[in-house]
């Protein structure tokens, strides 16, 4: 019996590794596989404690493996080297363990266990370095990643130099992840990220850009995003262009015992509540560690982190942050860094070497003054640094950190930035009378006690602000003390989400005439299945009791031409909606198919069919599921995995062009559709408020749904209901054209509660254009996106504006959209580039 | 100008004197502490069992250790113990709590590690407690003392589970120095003697 009731899938060839076999093909016991089920696991590490101190049997005791006739603890701790799993197969008691052998196709299977799996599953990658084309991409709860460590040389090592796909190497969104013993190099993108999800772990990971620092690497290492309940552990990151290890809006985090080096940020936790940073070893980065809190992201009020027994040694490699990016800011040679962040205690640290400055407060004035959001707060408060270790700090202070010395008249190990208190010009009224006790800096108690500065770095760069904190290095304004922060304590994990439902594929060969209407709760292995179509295959007309229709601006998806339809069960309606997407009743079936228009000059040119997507309506929700049209064009087959497709076509210009077209996977249906409840995007009045010519003639959309019986409570006049005009329309409006391009082509992640909204960028229709839809917005976390660019948008530059840029791109990490398509669309790039041009030019600079 | 053969001398002097001032490293130790406790019949006491000499972030490392503590079961009664999380969190299933309790006047801590050597080295300073144990004091006479010590048999493993040679720091000691004035007590002491002395005063200036 072992202790773990998992089942073991073995899709390797089959290695009975629990049994030798003697030459007469008896079973030999496997030596500390004390329980005899052919795995060396915890329940036989019990089993040899539980016998600690009685005598072996013999001199075959399996138990004895230091054969000296007694069971000792010595004889378990060597079996646990000889364990089959990491940690003996402990830590996850009844979960399901899938291994996957190695061979070339590794990435299509290992893609293909994260959609496949169930809640409480191990998915095991064998030795070996691999090369990903793609992105790993997992949305299911509890599902751990696992390979067999992280080092070069008998570890897992995937590597992302010739990634095609996707803009990270490791992707997760479900609650209770963890990826533990493998190493992701050289992404694009960040390297692993985890976004919205309870629970995140990640131990014994190595994330490295092998080229070490390089502006052109991904921003971040490890990179958790608006997640609670983070452990990241015994891990190493080396490259990052931004920060090794990332923990973003986040909540309840402990960082420890990481190795971080060479990177531009050692470990940042930046915007998130809750975090305990402790025996970490930061050593050749930029800046050590950074305790941010920013304006842009959506969420703010980073406080109450602990920042302890850290080693911070050493940190004095050149800034080589992509331009544009906060940390650009970070003078080489910092060892802790603290921006507008609240309630930090820093002690019990060896900070040493750092040439510019053992800690650094400063507050967000410190790189821009421009900070106009009400419920922001700029200025760091209860910053307690004592008991640490701090030697031969701020020797050659980097670039502009410099004259923080000549302003001194000296260089100094200890900086305090005061712009925000004791001054009340203009912004900077919060606190006019200085900070309270309770809210003081203290730097005290440290040994050596370093030099300690001061001064209100705007008011100086400004000329002088009445009232302003004067230059001093007199450390007795810092001799305070607050009370210890408790330590952070994990939440026990949340119950996984519902298994999906059960795939009860026999409805899918339910017989009968027109439309399989059974058949949608289930993933039929073929679109016929579904009986969408009279012909079944040609998806293109002729559906069985569907609706065509068309959206008034497309999607740019390389040129493919789109045909959707949508099915309705027969008696029921969806509901009007004036905003959001409308309610479709369960049973619906929006079908698109995507078609390579041989020659884009002739409207009847050839047409080839790539791919068919569905979205199915359940009793739980959306599903997406793509089908791929098989070589002979009688029939699409379920593909989760996604895939690509050589492609080629004439363009307008008689050119001839061609791509890999990329068919996504049904986790990258997820990006777009939504990360935590799936929607359709498309079928919005303002979307489908148009004309269309039908086979009955014309009539606007909305008004033929009502007339099918397919909508309902639509109102009566469709003149009233916005339109969005197409975008190629130079007819329509400059403005309106744009807005519509960037709500289908983006507003789909950068809305609130999309993939984007991390960032702080929202570009649907219907919001007023200011800094949220990019007006002079600094990015958040664009790392080499950013094209040294500063803003999202400059009103009148569209050459400075970091949008524009990103769509002009077609490199993995910088083009966006991320996914959905292969090439670059000069003509939306244009479009929106007329559009910032054409605005009132704005100095984003100016405060 | 130094001979090459005065200079061979000098360095041959400067290598024995960094020879001698080298570091010698530092043999793994098993103490009890504190070394003496003060207590009295009815108080519960703590003791810590911790060890030394070990690698501090790279080997050797504690991979399980295996040991009984002696105590006098008529003077002491064992209370309880914990285990730190140097060899792991149990409670994550990074070790196994493998202690075979109390009995006959000796009590027995013992755990296992599950991680992995790298793990443990990232974990382990060079020393650390192992175990705290409490005890009940049962009987302990004013100006008596009682003895724990580390029974002979403890076992030390290192990552790779090869028994670890330790020295033991000798045994800790309870002692019952008598009771100590509670400040409530002290007061009403002092005010009796103050008063006799002011009354006494009164007394011989009023004959």
């Amino acid at each position: 019996m072992r202790y773990l009731s998992k089942t073991l899938i073995t899709l390797s060839l089959l290695s009975l590794s629990g049994f030798s076999y003697s030459q007469c093909g008896a079973p030999v016991p496997k030596l500390c596989d004390a329980d005899g089920d052919r795995y060396v696991d915890s329940d036989d590490i019990h089993a040899i404690t539980l016998a600690k101190g009685s005598l072996a049997t013999g001199p075959g005791d399996i138990r004895d493996i230091d054969g000296d006739g007694t069971i000792t603890l010595l004889d378990a701790r060597q079996c646990v080297a000889m364990c089959d799993e990491p940690r003996c197969g402990s830590d996850f008691p009844g979960y399901t363990v899938i291994k996957l052998a190695a061979g070339d196709d590794l990435e299509t299977r290992t893609q293909a266990a994260l959609i496949d799996a169930q809640p409480n599953t191990v998915i095991e990658l064998p030795a070996g370095t691999y090369h990903f084309k793609g992105e790993l991409s997992v949305s299911v709860d509890n599902i751990v990643l696992r390979g067999q460590g992280m080092t070069a040389n008998g570890g897992t090592v995937l590597n992302f130099a010739g990634q095609t796909t996707g803009a990270q190497g490791i992707f997760a969104t479900g609650n209770n992840f963890v990826v533990e013993d493998l190493a992701v190099e050289d992404t694009p993108g960040d390297g692993i990220k985890m976004e919205g999800n309870n629970g995140v772990t990640m131990r014994r990971v190595r994330v490295e850009w092998t080229n070490g620092p390089d502006e052109n690497n991904g921003p971040y290492g490890l990179y958790p995003v608006q997640t609670r309940n983070v452990l990241i552990e015994d891990s190493e990151v080396r490259g990052a262009s931004d920060a090794g290890v990332y923990v973003g809006q986040s909540e309840i985090i402990i960082v420890r015992r990481n190795y971080v080096y060479e990177n531009v940020a050692g470990i940042e936790i930046e915007n998130s509540k809750f975090a305990d940073v402790y025996d970490n070893y930061t050593t050749g980065n930029t800046g050590g560690i950074l305790v941010f809190d920013l304006p842009g992201p959506p969420v703010q009020g980073g406080e109450a982190t602990r920042v302890f027994n850290n080693r911070i040694i050493d940190n004095n490699e050149p800034n080589f942050a992509p331009a544009g990016n906060i940390v650009g800011t970070v003078p080489s040679g910092t060892g802790l860094m603290v921006m507008a962040n609240d309630d930090i205690e820093v002690f019990g640290n060896t900070i040493e070497g750092n040439r510019s400055f053992a800690t650094l407060i400063v507050s967000y004035y410190f790189v821009n003054l421009n900070v106009s959001k009400p419920t922001y707060d700029p200025v760091p408060e209860k910053i307690y640094i004592h008991n640490n270790t701090m030697s031969n700090n701020g020797y050659d202070a980097d670039g502009d950190a410099a004259l923080i010395g000549l302003v001194l008249g000296a260089p100094q190990a200890n900086f305090y930035d005061s712009s925000g208190v004791g001054t009340n010009q203009g912004l900077l009224v919060e606190f006019p009378d200085g900070l309270t006790e309770s809210q003081a800096i203290c730097i005290v108690d440290n040994s050596p006690e370093g030099s300690i500065g001061q001064f209100n770095i705007t008011s100086i760069l400004n000329g002088g602000f009445p009232g302003a904190i004067p230059p001093s290095t007199d450390p007795a304004p810092f001799n305070c003390s607050h009370a210890s922060l408790p330590p952070i304590v994990l939440e026990p994990p949340v119950d996984p989400s519902d298994p999906t439902e059960p795939n009860p594929l026999e409805l899918c060969d339910v017989a009968g005439p027109g439309r399989n209407v059974d058949a949608y709760p289930a993933d039929c292995p073929n679109l016929s299945d579904y009986r969408l179509f009279a012909d079944a295959s040609n998806p293109l007309e002729n559906a069985n009791g569907g609706v065509i229709y068309d959206l008034n601006t497309p999607l740019f998806t390389d040129y493919a031409k789109k045909y959707r339809f949508v099915f309705v069960p027969e008696g029921a309606k969806a509901a009007y909606r004036a905003t959001e997407v409308f309610d479709f009743p369960v049973g619906t079936i929006i079908a698109k198919t995507f078609t390579i228009q041989a020659d884009l000059r002739f409207d009847d040119s050839a047409q080839d069919i790539i791919e068919t997507r569905l979205l199915i309506r359940r009793r739980d929700g959306w599903t997406a599921l793509p089908y791929i049209w098989n070589s002979d064009k009688s029939d699409a087959v379920l593909t989760k995995t996604g895939g690509t497709q050589a492609v080629s076509w004439i363009d307008m210009d008689g050119l001839p062009r061609f791509t890999d077209y990329v068919i996504p996977n049904t986790n990258n249906c997820a990006n777009c559709h939504g990360e935590e409840v799936l929607v359709p995007i498309g079928p919005t009045a303002r979307s489908l408020n148009k004309d269309f010519d039908y086979d009955t003639g014309t009539a606007n959309q909305l008004d033929h749904w009502a007339m099918m019986n397919i909508l309902s409570g639509e109102p009566a006049d469709t003149g009233s209901i916005p339109s969005i005009p197409l975008w190629g329309d130079t007819s329509a409006d400059l403005q309106d054209r744009a807005r519509g391009y960037l709500d289908v082509n983006c507003a789909h992640c950068h809305s609130p509660g999309g993939a984007g909204d991390t960032s702080g960028l929202f570009l649907d229709y219907f919001r007023p254009f200011g800094p949220t839809v990019g007006k002079c917005k600094p990015p958040v976390a664009a790392g080499g996106g950013a094209g040294g660019l500063l803003y999202d948008i400059v009103p009148g530059s569209s050459a400075e504006s970091i949008m524009v840029f990103r769509m002009d791109s077609n490199e993995l990490g910088v083009r966006m959209p991320e996914i959905g398509r292969s090439i670059i669309h000069p003509e939306g790039v244009q479009l929106i580039a007329d559009w910032i041009d054409a605005m009132d030019p704005v100095d984003c600079d100016a405060p | 100008m130094p001979t090459l053969q005065t200079l061979k001398r000098l360095s041959a002097v400067i290598l024995l004197a960094c020879i001698a001032q080298a570091p010698v490293a530092q043999a793994t130790m098993l103490s009890l502490q504190p070394g003496e406790t003060l207590a009295n019949t009815g108080d519960t006491v703590s003791l810590d069992l911790i060890v030394s000499g070990l690698g501090a972030f790279s080997p050797d490392s504690l991979g399980a250790f295996d040991i009984s503590v002696a105590y006098d079961a008529a003077v002491l009664s064992f209370a309880g113990y914990s285990l730190e999380n140097f060899l792991g969190n149990i409670g994550l299933s990074e070790a196994i709590d493998a202690s075979g309790g109390a009995s006959g006047g000796a009590v027995n801590v013992a755990e296992v590690s599950l991680l992995s050597a790298v793990g443990l080295n990232n974990l382990q300073p060079g020393e650390f407690v192992l175990a705290s144990l409490s005890f009940n004091v049962l009987s302990l006479g004013v100006g008596a003392a009682t003895e724990l010590s580390i029974q002979q048999g403890a076992l030390l493993a290192d990552a790779a589970g090869s028994r670890l040679q330790f020295t033991d720091a000798g045994s800790a000691t309870i002692v019952n120095r008598g009771s100590i004035p509670l400040p409530g007590t002290l007061l009403l002491l002092l005010g009796s003697l103050l008063s006799w002395r002011v009354s006494h005063r009164l007394t011989k200036s009023c004959s």
